[in-house]
């Protein structure tokens, strides 16, 4: 049998509770403690300091919200593997979208004001260029805005008086992955943002992908469209600068903010009628990390999903069948 | 006002249910780590919410390079190795920085007192939470997780015997603590 002094004792007593001693060490270890009052004391509290140390750390857990977001990321990653997303994304929406869920007070100011907007009807616009990159056309802001103004404020009447059921979980099943994860992509309380619908909509002809939110009672409006020739305003596409991060361009018509960030294959556009510095903030806490998310799937998912969006095939992207 | 298009419509529906199955397997034997994950991806990262990215980031990996797995190994250790992988490939690192305050830790306590008892749990979080990270990881991966040596030195990208003196000074400085928190509470230390 190994010679074991009280020292080397308990140099290894640590290695001896992580069972990682060879076994002649072991009987040595166990030898000496029955031999040395002192050392087994040692290794008493040493063993103690080991359970405390596991009972305090086990009290840091996830919470059922961020276990439910990984399952639902899983789900995705698993379903744009095969290509696309079937009736089980509707379920993993409706669980995402009830995690998102949190009920405001303040929703008739928010229609209220809403509807003033629309009243004022005929929107002037008032192009800001943005330094280099290509800008988006008048029409695609036009169209953005129709969109915010009509759909996003229907979505939120139906979403006041039927609650959380006034959100389509059928028109949510049919968007593209890409599109399908953004809930999880914006955390859910940016900006103290709350999501009361999501679906895919027309507008002017135009095809979004249309996240309404509120913040503050006011309707914010998430869209993403394809980046075709007819946003561009071109006779055809042009290549996206894809190496830098993707640019903001600001627009606006009247009292309603928009600013839109182009990635390789779509456009990720904000519409508020929040004030100019919090549409700021939505722009860069909201819009940008979507467009940076999209790209990042561009770039990942290649050709198979996305290539059809530069020929502004968006519905085949989208998956098909009805609106709203 | 959507037309459906049939060439949308044109998954393989086997595949599909193939890789629903490959999911669930992967689902149940890989999802009951998250937590004990989540703890160490709180550690390296601080914020709940960047935790909560690094652990779903290190999910994805795990989950496309679960074919990949070798069966009979470890699959937890697996999963850190992944999470840390990810974590410094994010920080542009290769792997722990060499801290250079490291030795200079390691002389001042050359004296090793007995562990007290009775410590409340608040001051065994407290004490562990100021152990510089380079020592704090091995500490938890061996202590907590119960990972061994081997699977540490794996996991963190260094040398076994930088994870064993690590945790023998990580350890030490731990008691070290510990045993003032005791004196200052006036607790009975151990002889
Ligand atoms: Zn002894
Ligand atoms: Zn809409």
């Amino acid at each position: 049998m190994q010679k074991m002094d009280c020292r080397s004792f308990k140099e290894m007593l640590d290695s001896y509770l992580c069972q990682e001693l060879a076994v002649e060490t072991n009987h040595a270890m166990l030898h000496h403690a029955e031999h040395c009052s002192s050392c087994r004391c040692e290794l008493g509290a040493r063993r103690q300091l080991r359970e405390s140390l596991r009972r305090s750390c086990a009290q840091e857990c996830m919470s059922e919200e961020a276990l439910a977001r990984l399952r639902a990321r899983l789900r995705a990653e698993c379903l744009a593997e095969c290509g696309e997303g079937t009736a089980s994304w509707t379920v993993r929406w409706r669980e995402v979208v009830k995690q998102l869920w949190a009920p405001k007070v303040l929703w008739p100011f928010a229609v209220t004001a809403a509807l003033l907007v629309v009243g004022l009807g005929a929107w002037r616009w008032l192009l800001q260029p943005t330094s280099g990159g290509q800008t988006l056309s008048p029409a695609l802001f036009d169209a953005a805005t129709e969109d915010h103004l009509s759909c996003g404020v229907k979505h939120l009447n139906a979403f006041l008086a039927a609650g959380p059921a006034a959100i389509n979980p059928e028109s949510l099943g049919k968007y593209d992955l890409a599109c399908a994860r953004l809930p999880q992509v914006v955390a859910p309380d940016v900006a103290g943002l709350h999501l009361c619908a999501a679906h895919v909509c027309n507008a002017q002809e135009r095809q979004f992908a249309h996240l309404v939110y509120t913040k503050d009672a006011q309707v914010v409006s998430l869209l993403v469209t394809a980046r075709d020739a007819k946003a561009l305003g071109l006779p055809e596409v042009l290549p996206a600068d894809a190496d830098n991060s993707p640019q903001l361009e600001l627009n606006r018509r009247q009292d309603i903010q928009l600013g839109a960030y182009q990635t390789t294959k779509r456009v990720v556009i904000i519409v508020s009628a929040l004030p100019a510095l919090e549409a700021k903030m939505l722009n860069e806490r909201l819009a940008l990390p979507v467009a940076e998310y999209l790209r990042r799937s561009e770039s990942q998912t290649a050709s198979v999903m996305i290539a059809p969006l530069l020929w502004g095939d968006f519905p085949m992207i989208l998956g098909g069948g009805t609106v709203r | 006002m959507i037309q459906g298009s049939a060439r949308h419509s044109q998954p393989k529906r086997a595949d599909e249910k193939e890789a629903q199955e490959r999911l669930a397997a992967f689902e149940a034997e890989a999802l009951g780590y998250a937590n004990q994950l989540f703890r160490v991806a709180l550690r390296l990262c601080r914020e709940p919410a960047r935790a909560e990215d690094l652990l779903q980031e290190t999910y994805l990996q795990a989950w496309r390079s679960f074919p990949r797995f070798e069966l009979g190994t470890n699959l937890r250790a697996w999963l850190y190795k992944i999470m840390f992988n990810v974590y410094y490939s994010a920080q542009r690192r290769q792997q722990l920085e060499v801290v250079p305050v490291e030795e200079t830790i390691a002389e001042t306590i050359a004296y090793d007192p007995p562990t007290p008892q009775h410590l409340t749990e608040e001051e065994v979080l407290l004490a562990l939470e100021k152990l510089p990270r380079d020592f704090q990881l091995p500490v938890v991966l061996a202590d907590v997780e119960d990972l061994s040596y081997r699977e540490i030195a794996d996991v963190l990208a260094v040398p076994i015997g930088t994870v064993m003196s690590r945790l023998h000074r990580g350890r030490k400085i731990l008691r070290m603590e510990l045993a003032r928190y005791a004196r200052d509470a006036g607790y009975r230390i151990a002889d």
